[in-house]
């Protein structure tokens, strides 16, 4: 087991050299974590902020269709079964374009277990 | 209210769904996508894909834009599901940490690149320390993807 963990490690950091930066996805679900990186990945150099030059902000598109689903976690949803941790986390949804109103996301649930 | 259609798909909320032993994150730049994906596919990361890509946004908040979309990206951001460990985020300094992970095992697969000086013993300190916790975390959830109670 560990073997396969070494073995992805290597590949994902150094055998191709590829990634850029990397991250487990936990406890704050996939726009949690992949906000984390993008705040990281941002040029707030001291130079730039000190002379009001334009700061790089970081942002990504995600595709819907492609996010990996576990078998039974749209039957769940569509049940209206959350984990405890779902409000909290839907607060990342500051971080997402046009995801203002409270209540994104449960609305898909609330509509697919009426 | 809905501003956008994509957020009343069941799938959306998903993108929340918190993960006790999700997969890693990382972004690829997109000259390497291809080789990268392939090789984790053929060790076994068989649900290695593109998720999407990064760009330069004009917003310190808004930052995420959720499509729904068959076209595949160029620059990626690949996620890898079903297998599980501990990836370090750290801007500059990924490889420095993470192959802190794989030192004892593979010293002889790969000659870690690090840097030298004083900051090497901390690393591998580190690492080590990284590595016993991540060793436990492994066997304490490996195997909750078997076990439907569990999230």
């Amino acid at each position: 087991m560990s073997g396969d963990l070494n073995k992805r490690d290597l590949l994902c950091v150094q055998d191709t050299g590829a990634a850029t930066c990397c991250t487990d996805i936990t406890g704050f679900g996939v726009v949690g974590h992949l906000l984390e990186m993008l705040k990281a990945s941002d040029d707030n150099d001291k130079f730039n902020k000190h002379f009001l030059l334009e700061h790089r902000y970081f942002g990504a598109e995600i595709d819907l269709d492609a996010l990996p689903i576990m078998d039974g976690a749209v039957d769940a949803l569509s049940q209206g079964v959350t984990s405890s941790l779902q409000s909290s986390n839907l607060t990342a949804r500051r971080g997402i374009i046009g995801a203002t109103d409270d209540s994104a996301g449960q609305n898909a649930i609330r509509a697919h277990k009426a | 209210m809905l501003t956008e259609p994509v957020f009343g798909l069941l799938r959306y909320p998903l993108l929340f769904d918190p993960q006790t032993a999700g997969g890693l994150l990382a972004t690829v730049p997109a000259d390497k996508v291809a080789d990268t994906l392939r090789q984790l596919q053929q060790l076994g990361f068989e649900a290695a894909c593109v998720l999407g890509t990064v760009m330069q946004v004009p917003s310190a908040v808004e930052r995420i834009k959720v499509v729904v979309s068959e076209d595949a990206s160029q620059n990626a951001a690949v996620a890898v599901t079903k297998r599980r460990t501990k990836g370090i985020k750290r801007r500059g300094g990924v490889t420095a940490v993470v192959s802190a992970f794989i030192w004892p095992e593979n010293r002889g697969l790969h000659e870690p690149k690090r840097a030298g000086g004083a900051g090497a013993g901390r690393q591998l300190l580190l690492g080590l320390l990284l590595g016993l916790a991540t060793a436990y975390l492994w066997r304490a959830v490996g195997d909750s993807f078997s076990s439907p109670a569990r999230e």
